[in-house]
């Protein structure tokens, strides 16, 4: 077995009885990079200085300093996620030559626990996509079937950890951009609660729905990236402590909510009858399954584009070339036109449909039939979840309607978004959730099962996960 | 419709994008409306329970003059410690 192919949890142990060193385990990561990322292309950038940095870590491993949570451990990071002095384009051209000038909070934390970054992963550009088509620095392709997708937003950060080209990674979700690429690629991958992790240095597209959270092989590995991760942060306003509750569940008697809706036409066959197998199992084990309503399901997609290509509009309102482009003064009559300039030259074609629909969503005439509409039924939507939530612990759902789809699929913007329709409700409510792995359809692509949990309940969705792996 | 919401996202579109985005806009604004089913009158907008936190505005950084360098250098433009620009008036 290579190095690469540990879990986390499995070599922060080989490091601690020196089976193997960080320089090993790092060489494995970057040879399995040499031999596949040319197909799979999951890096932008990867970080020359990876080696160095394990050698240092084997020197302090060998002074026999204490390892601290992730020591030593390489992971990839997204590339909307600030590391001071990489790269950081946002799978944007408008971004290409941008080198981030401080670390995001999510890595110094991640430094601060020992963690080496072996490169920046490919995304669709400024995470607005579902499948790693939209990087302005080529498409990422599934490890497990190089002709169909990895999912996305977060497609190279997926596809790294599903490759082993690292142990773990970071990604952003906004409507399921974690989730559903943890899904596509046989992975966890959990979105936390709105606020439970700072986003100070993160590139923003939709500030009321965006989280940082980890992708990883196995739910605890998952957790422990979290647990690193999370806290209040004062760069963030939005930021909140979660307290370690430690809530040890009970599966006897654990009520575990069902909504209809998410059963609907539309979803695969084989991902119907295998989240009913481990519903099943559940059950024998003592679990209470139980059908819920969440009647607004069906408004929550147009809800979510409404607001998020509005928040986005704004929030990329700020790329007007003056600070990082390459276009110069002279070549252009006056600032207005420099601004064109830019935005024409440097934002992709899905950047610009979403720029245009939330600019006219905002608009002068329109703002309350569509954006402040939107809001309304948002609240409808945060209102059915904690009704639900009356009732029983925890949501079991499909994370995707369908596996992994083929690369040039979907054409149309409107089958594209689809493919967010059972996690995009989840960011809208500010809850958390987590795609966990739950076996394979005939063809071997990997199927995802989504828990949802009460906001700030990680903890439960945690041991709720760590069950659904031992099943298999 | 679609020029005007161009011009104020200041991107400049060529004829055969106006086509395409003007398409795929009523297309995405057909599949949004079902939003108007939902009966909204006694409901208020969403918004987050977060207050404002306001904190001192200091300088924290240790090396600010080098971080300063590093971005302006990444500017097209500059001018000593300044990013430079086309005069407005």
């Amino acid at each position: 077995m290579k190095l690469s192919q540990l879990t986390i949890e499995e070599a922060k142990n080989g490091l601690k009885k020196k089976i193997f060193s960080c320089q090993e385990l790092v060489k494995d990561c970057l040879n399995e990079i040499k031999k596949r990322n040319k197909e799979i292309n999951a890096f932008i950038t990867i970080n020359e200085k990876a080696i160095d940095e394990a050698r240092e870590v084997d020197k302090k491993i060998s002074q026999g300093e204490n390892l601290n949570e992730l020591t030593g451990i390489p992971l990839a990071i997204k590339d909307n996620i600030l590391v001071e002095g990489l790269r950081c384009t946002a799978g944007s051209k408008i971004l290409e030559n941008y080198i981030a000038p401080y670390d995001a909070t999510v890595i110094k934390k991640l430094k601060k626990a020992g963690a080496i970054f072996i490169g920046k992963t490919n995304m669709d550009e400024f995470a607005m996509g579902s499948s790693g088509e939209n990087s302005a620095f080529g498409l990422t392709r599934n490890p497990y079937d190089l002709n169909r997708v990895p999912g996305g937003s977060s497609s190279g950060s997926a596809a790294a950890v599903a490759a082993n080209f690292c142990l773990g990674s970071l990604g952003s979700d906004t409507g399921g951009s974690i989730r559903q690429p943890s899904a596509f690629c046989g992975l966890v991958g959990l979105k936390p609660s709105y606020g439970a992790v700072s986003r100070y240095g993160l590139i923003a597209l939709a500030s009321s729905l965006d989280q940082i959270g980890p992708i990883t092989k196995t739910v605890k590995d998952c957790q422990i990236i979290f647990e690193v991760i999370k806290g209040k942060d004062e760069m963030d306003s939005t930021s909140i402590n979660i307290e370690n509750k430690e809530l040890k569940i009970e599966i006897k008697n654990l009520k575990i909510g069902i909504p209809k809706q998410y059963f609907i036409k539309g979803l695969d066959e084989e991902i119907k009858n295998k989240i009913k197998e481990i519903l099943k199992k559940l059950e024998d084990q003592g679990a209470i399954i139980q059908e819920i309503s969440l009647a607004m399901t069906d408004y929550a997609l147009a809800c979510y584009y409404i607001i998020m290509s509005s928040e986005a509009s704004a929030n990329l309102a700020r790329y007007d070339g003056i600070r990082y482009s390459k276009i110069k003064n002279e070549k252009v009559k006056n600032v207005e036109e420099l601004y064109f300039e830019n935005r024409t030259k440097g934002f992709g074609i899905e950047v610009k449909r979403r720029i245009i629909l939330g600019t006219y969503s905002l608009s002068a005439g329109y703002y309350e039939a569509y954006y402040l509409k939107a809001m309304k039924v948002r609240n409808l939507i945060k209102k059915d979840f904690s009704e639900a939530f009356k009732k029983v612990d925890l949501i079991i759902t499909p994370t995707t309607p369908t596996p992994a789809f083929k690369i040039g699929e979907k054409l149309d913007p409107i089958s594209m978004y689809l493919s967010d329709i059972f996690t995009a409700p989840v960011n809208l409510a500010g809850l958390p959730a987590i795609s966990l792995p739950i076996g394979f359809t005939k063809s071997k692509l990997p199927i995802g099962c989504q828990i949802i949990g009460k906001y700030k309940e990680e903890d439960k969705i945690f041991e709720l996960s760590k069950i659904i792996e031992e099943l298999k | 419709m679609i020029e005007h919401i161009a011009q104020l996202a200041k991107l400049k579109l060529s004829e055969k994008e106006k086509e395409k985005f003007s398409k795929e806009l009523l297309q995405i604004l057909d599949f949004v409306k079902k939003l108007n089913e939902v009966d909204t009158s006694n409901i208020e907008p969403f918004f987050s329970d977060l207050k404002n936190i306001l904190r001192k505005d200091e300088i924290k950084i240790k090396d600010h003059k080098s971080k300063v360098k590093i971005l302006i250098k990444q500017a097209p433009e500059k001018e000593g410690n300044y990013f430079k620009t086309i005069s407005i008036l």
